[in-house]
C-alpha cells in the first residue's frame, strides 16, 4: 500500500487521472500533453487525502462527531459541525512518508525553478467541478506553509458551504475527498481570460481577449473593470479595442494575494500589448483546433520571463455558446435566480 | 293590441308569477325574489370541483367575518388583478393566489401553472420582469406608492356634498378601477420582493452558511427607518413640540377627550392644534383596526394619538433614533464582512441581491402605510361621505349602513337616491353578518388529500404564500431548563414584568419597561417597542413584524413559542434570553 504513487507530475498524467486526481490535475496534463505552456507543478492524488484522513484517525473522529450531532437541520448546526471538524483535520499531523513525498516534490519544483524557497499555489480539485466550493491559496512559500496549505485544502471538504452542499443535495456528508494541484506560482503581470468565440452571440470568427494587471482572478470574478479586445480568428487581426479605466486589481502580497488599487499611471493604458495580444490568442486558437470546439482559456503574462516566452495557460474548456457566463454581475445573478426558482 | 287583449295579456302574466295557484301572493313574492346572495365570488361547487381551498385565518380569523362593503373590496376584487400581476411577474412555478368568500370568510386558492411548457414560458419572462426590481428596488416600490397616493389625494380633496348624483355613480365607478390598481400593485410588489428575498437567503445559506436565523443575516436587515418608525417619530415631536410651547400643563390636566378643546383656548394651543392637525392629514389616515372600513380613522378619533404623545411627555426619548445610527454601522460591518468572505467571483453579483434584498425587510414593514393604513382609511372617507349623501336623501338610515352593501347596491341606490330604499338590505345583511360569526368554514376544501394539497402548496416556492406560513418549530433544548422556548428573532438578555396581550386594542395598557407576550404583532404594535424591554411571541419567523422592530430596537426577541401566551401571565417576572431562545418565569 505504501508503496502506491501518492504524487503526479503534470507531464505524467491526462484526462484519465480526472478521478483519481481532480478534474484540475488532470487537465493541466492534458494541457502539457497538448504542447502549451503550463507552469511546471504536480498533483497530490486523493488517494493521498483519504489516507492522510484515515491513518491519522481524523476519519473516525469525524464520523463519531457527526454521529453526536444527530440530524443536522440548521445552517446553524452546520457551521458549529464544519467548525470543529476542519480543527480536528487541521491539528492532525501528516504522517511522516506523506510529508516526505509532498516535501521532496516541492524541493524538486523548487529546484526547477532555481528557486530556493519558490511560491506555489495549493488548489483544490474534486473529480467534478465545483467553483469555489474549496479553498484554494496562492503565493504559499516554504516547505512548512506548503504542507500547512496543503492540509486546509483537505480540511477545506469540510467548509460550511461543501457541508451544507453535500447535506442538500443528498451526497454522504464525509463523501469529498480532495486532490491538491501544486504548482508555481505566477506572480502574472498581466493576466485575463480569452474565448475562441463570442461569448455571448456565438459568433466563431472572432477571438475576445480580457485583460487586467495582476493575477487572474481579477479578471475571472467579473467584479472588476477590465480592457476587452476582439481579434478576427482568421487572421489574428485587430478589430475591436476597448480599454478600460481600471481601477482594481489582484496582486500576491508577501505570502497570500490581496487586491489593491491600480497605480494611477496604469489605469487607462492598456495592460497587453499587440504582440502579446497575438500570442494569447493564437494559444487559444490552437488549443481550439486540437480540441474541436471553441475554447474558455485563462491566461498570465509571467514578468520574469522574456518577451516571446512569458505566456502561461492556466486552464481550458469548452465554451458554452449562449449561457457562457456573462461577465456582467446582474446578467449572472439573473441566471442563477431563474434557476433556482425552475428548481422543484 | 286592444285595450281589452292587453289586460288579458297582462292578467296571465300576472297569474303565473304572482298568484300561488294555491292563492298566498305574498308568500310566493317574499320566497321567490328576495336575493340574499348578493356575492359573485362565493365559493361553489365548481370551485371545489376545479382545485384546493384554504379558508384564511389570518384575514379573517374565527368570529370575524369582513362586512359586505370589505368582501366588495377583497372578495370580489382580488381574483383578477392579482392573475394580472402573476402575469406581470411571472414566478415559473406560481400563478398566485386567487380568492373566494364564504359568509365574509376569505377561502384562498394557490394556481400552479398547466405544463412544463408553460413553465419554461413563465421563467423566460421572468426573468425580464425581476430585473428592474433588482437593478432599482426603490423606483419599483415607489412608483405603487406614488399611484396609490396620488388616488388618496383626490378621494380626499372631492367635493362630495355638492356633486352631481351622476358624478357620485362615476367616483363608485372609479373606485372600483383603483381597486384593480391597488391589488395588482400589491401583489406584483409582493411576490417580486418575495422571491428576492427567498433567492436572498438561501444563496447566503449556500455560499455563507448563514440564514435568517443567523445572527449576522439579522445584522444584514437591520438599522433601515421605514414609515411606520417615522409615524412615531412624528408623534414625539408632537410631544416636544407640547413642552416648547408650555403646553404640557394642560394636557396633563385634561381628559383625553378635552385635550385639543381646552388647547384651543389659548394662542400656543391655536398653533398646536393646527400642527397637529397637519400630522393627522399626513399620518392619521389609518382605521383603529386597519383592516376594516368601519371603524373610525386617527383623523375621526385622535385618541391613540393624544395617548401616546401623552406617553413622550412622560418619558421625553425616542429611543430608535439613539439606536440606530449604531445598526446602521453594525449593518455596514456585517455588509463588508458578508462580501470579504465571498469569492471574487461572485461578490458583484451577491452585491445586487443584497441590496435588493434588504429593501425586501422594509417592504414588508413599510407597504401597508400606502396600502392598508392609508387605503382603507381613505375608501372608508369615501363610503361615509356617499352615505351621508343617501342617508340626507332618505334612501338610508345612517351613512354607516352603508358598509353592509357592495358596488352596486350603491350604485342602484345612488340612481334613484329619493325613490330607492337601502334600509331593507341594510338591516338583513348586518343580521346575516351578525349570524356569520357564529359560523365556521371548513380549514380545508379539496378532493386530494390535505397533505398532498399541502405538497403542491410548498413546491409553488410562492414567497407571500409560503413567507405567510409558520416560522420552524424550535428545537427542544431540555439542557436549558426554560419555560417557555421559542426561535431567536433578536438577540440579548431582558428581565422584567410580562403583559400578555391578545388584541392591539390593549397596546394602552403596557408600562414602560414591560416584557411583551403576545400571539403576534404587525405595523400598528410598532410604537409599543419604544417601551417594552424585550417581546416573546407565539408564533413567528425571523422576517415577522416583531423580530423586525425587535432588531431595530435593539431588544430580545423569541418567536414561535406557541405556548406563550396560555404559560405566561401578566404580572409575572420572567427573564427572556434572545441568545439561546428561552423564556424563564421568575416568580
Amino acid at each position: 500500500m505504501k508503496k502506491d504513487k501518492l504524487i503526479f507530475w503534470f507531464e505524467e498524467i491526462g484526462q484519465e487521472y480526472n478521478d483519481s486526481l481532480g478534474k484540475k490535475g488532470a487537465n493541466l496534463g492534458e494541457m502539457v500533453k497538448l504542447g502549451v505552456p503550463v507552469a511546471p507543478g504536480f498533483v497530490i492524488s486523493r488517494e493521498t487525502c483519504r489516507r492522510f484522513m484515515a491513518e491519522t484517525g481524523a476519519s473516525d473522529q469525524i464520523s463519531q462527531l457527526i454521529a453526536g450531532f444527530g440530524k443536522i437541520t440548521e445552517i446553524g448546526q452546520c457551521e458549529k459541525a464544519s467548525h470543529e471538524i476542519r480543527s480536528i483535520i487541521e491539528e492532525k499531523e501528516i504522517p511522516l512518508y506523506i510529508r516526505k513525498e509532498i516535501s521532496s516534490s516541492y524541493s524538486k519544483l523548487c529546484k526547477r525553478a532555481g528557486k530556493a524557497d519558490l511560491s506555489v499555489s495549493t488548489r483544490s480539485g474534486a473529480p467534478a467541478s465545483r467553483p469555489g466550493m474549496f479553498d484554494t491559496y496562492l503565493n504559499v512559500r516554504g516547505k512548512k506553509q506548503v504542507l500547512r496549505r496543503v492540509k486546509e485544502v483537505w480540511s477545506s471538504a469540510f467548509s460550511t458551504r461543501a457541508m451544507w452542499y453535500r447535506l442538500t443535495h443528498d451526497i454522504p456528508i464525509d463523501s469529498d475527498i480532495l486532490g491538491v494541484t501544486v504548482q508555481t506560482f505566477v506572480n502574472a503581470r498581466t493576466a485575463g481570460i480569452v474565448f475562441t468565440a463570442e461569448p455571448v452571440t456565438g459568433d466563431t470568427s472572432v477571438i475576445v481577449v480580457e485583460a487586467n494587471w495582476g493575477l487572474g482572478e481579477g479578471v475571472v470574478s467579473g467584479t472588476m473593470r477590465v480592457d476587452r479586445f476582439v481579434l478576427e480568428k482568421e487572421s489574428l487581426r485587430i478589430q475591436e479595442t476597448a480599454i478600460a479605466d481600471k481601477g482594481t486589481h489582484f496582486i500576491a502580497f508577501e505570502q497570500g494575494v490581496e487586491t489593491k488599487d491600480v497605480p494611477f499611471e496604469k489605469r487607462n493604458v492598456p495592460c497587453i500589448s499587440e504582440k502579446e495580444l497575438r500570442e494569447v490568442a493564437g494559444f487559444a486558437k490552437f488549443l481550439e483546433q486540437r480540441l474541436g470546439c471553441p475554447q474558455d482559456v485563462e491566461w498570465a503574462i509571467d514578468p520574469d520571463l522574456p518577451a516571446g516566452g512569458n505566456i502561461y495557460l492556466f486552464q481550458t474548456r469548452p465554451v458554452r455558446l449562449g449561457t457562457q457566463k456573462p461577465q456582467n454581475p446582474m446578467d449572472r445573478l439573473l441566471n442563477i435566480m431563474v434557476k433556482r426558482r425552475l428548481q422543484r | 293590441m286592444t285595450g281589452r287583449l292587453n289586460r288579458v295579456f297582462h292578467c296571465e302574466i300576472a297569474k303565473n308569477f304572482i298568484f300561488d295557484r294555491k292563492g298566498d301572493k305574498m308568500e310566493k313574492m317574499k320566497n321567490s325574489l328576495v336575493p340574499e346572495v348578493h356575492n359573485p365570488y362565493q365559493l361553489t361547487q365548481d370551485d371545489l370541483d376545479s382545485t384546493y381551498w384554504v379558508w384564511d385565518r389570518l384575514h379573517t380569523p374565527p368570529g370575524s367575518p369582513w362586512v359586505p362593503m370589505f368582501e366588495w373590496w377583497w372578495g370580489y376584487g382580488a381574483t383578477g388583478p392579482i392573475a394580472q400581476a402573476y402575469e406581470d411577474m411571472p414566478l415559473p412555478l406560481s400563478r398566485g393566489p386567487r380568492a373566494r368568500t364564504l359568509r365574509g370568510y376569505h377561502i384562498v386558492a394557490l394556481y400552479e401553472p398547466h405544463s412544463d411548457e408553460e413553465v419554461k414560458e413563465r421563467a423566460g419572462r421572468y426573468r425580464e420582469a425581476i430585473r428592474p426590481w433588482l437593478e432599482d428596488t426603490d423606483k419599483m416600490i415607489n412608483r405603487a406608492y406614488s399611484e396609490l397616493m396620488e388616488v388618496y389625494e383626490k378621494i380626499k380633496k372631492r367635493d362630495y356634498q355638492n356633486a352631481t348624483w351622476s358624478q357620485l355613480i362615476d367616483w363608485v365607478e372609479e373606485l372600483g378601477q383603483f381597486r384593480r390598481r391597488w391589488f395588482y400593485w400589491h401583489f406584483v410588489s409582493f411576490a417580486a420582493t418575495g422571491v428576492i428575498f427567498q433567492d436572498w437567503e438561501a444563496l447566503s445559506s449556500e455560499l455563507l452558511g448563514i440564514d435568517s436565523y443567523h445572527p449576522q443575516f439579522q445584522k444584514l436587515m437591520t438599522g433601515f427607518d421605514n414609515r411606520s418608525f417615522e409615524t412615531d417619530r412624528r408623534q414625539f415631536k408632537l410631544a416636544q413640540r407640547i413642552i416648547e410651547l408650555g403646553l404640557k400643563d394642560i394636557v396633563a390636566r385634561s381628559k383625553v377627550e378635552e385635550i385639543l378643546p381646552n388647547l384651543e383656548k389659548s394662542d400656543n394651543g391655536k398653533k398646536f392644534a393646527k400642527e397637529f392637525r397637519e400630522f393627522l392629514d399626513e399620518f392619521g389616515w389609518r382605521n383603529a383596526v386597519v383592516f376594516s372600513f368601519d371603524t373610525p380613522s386617527w383623523r375621526e378619533d385622535p385618541t391613540p394619538v393624544l395617548m401616546r404623545i401623552r406617553q413622550f411627555l412622560a418619558n421625553p426619548v425616542f429611543e430608535l433614533d439613539n439606536i440606530i445610527a449604531k445598526q446602521t454601522r453594525d449593518r455596514k460591518e456585517a455588509e463588508e464582512q458578508v462580501l470579504n468572505k465571498l469569492p471574487s467571483d461572485q461578490r458583484a453579483w451577491y452585491r445586487i441581491l443584497m441590496k435588493a434584498g434588504q429593501k425586501t425587510g422594509v417592504w414588508s414593514e413599510e407597504h401597508s402605510f400606502y396600502f392598508e393604513m392609508y387605503g382603507f382609511s381613505a375608501i372608508r372617507y369615501f363610503w361615509l361621505q356617499i352615505g351621508k349623501r343617501l342617508t340626507q336623501a332618505g334612501a338610508l338610515e345612517k351613512p354607516d349602513d352603508i358598509f353592509f352593501l357592495v358596488g352596486d347596491d350603491v350604485i342602484k341606490l345612488l340612481s334613484d337616491p329619493y325613490v330607492m330604499k337601502g334600509t331593507g338590505i341594510a338591516k338583513r345583511r348586518k343580521e346575516q353578518w351578525e349570524e356569520a360569526k357564529n359560523f365556521r368554514p371548513e380549514p380545508y376544501y379539496g378532493n386530494i388529500p390535505f397533505e398532498e394539497a399541502m405538497q403542491r402548496f410548498m413546491a409553488t416556492k410562492d414567497p407571500p404564500m409560503v413567507m405567510a406560513t409558520q416560522g420552524r418549530p424550535p428545537t427542544p433544548r431540555p439542557e436549558l431548563k426554560a419555560d417557555v422556548i421559542g426561535i431567536i428573532g433578536s438577540p440579548g438578555v431582558a428581565e422584567g414584568r410580562a403583559r400578555v396581550l391578545f388584541s392591539v386594542d390593549q397596546l394602552g395598557e403596557v408600562q414602560p419597561g414591560e416584557i411583551l407576550v403576545a400571539l403576534a404583532t404587525d405595523s400598528a404594535w410598532t410604537p409599543v417597542f419604544s417601551l417594552i424591554k424585550a417581546a416573546v411571541l407565539d408564533t413567528g419567523a425571523p422576517m415577522c413584524h416583531a423580530a423586525i422592530v425587535a432588531r431595530e430596537y435593539a431588544i430580545p426577541a423569541i418567536l414561535n413559542t406557541m405556548t406563550g401566551t396560555s404559560k405566561i401571565k401578566t404580572g409575572q417576572r420572567i427573564r427572556v434570553d434572545g441568545d439561546v431562545g428561552a423564556v424563564y418565569i421568575i416568580d
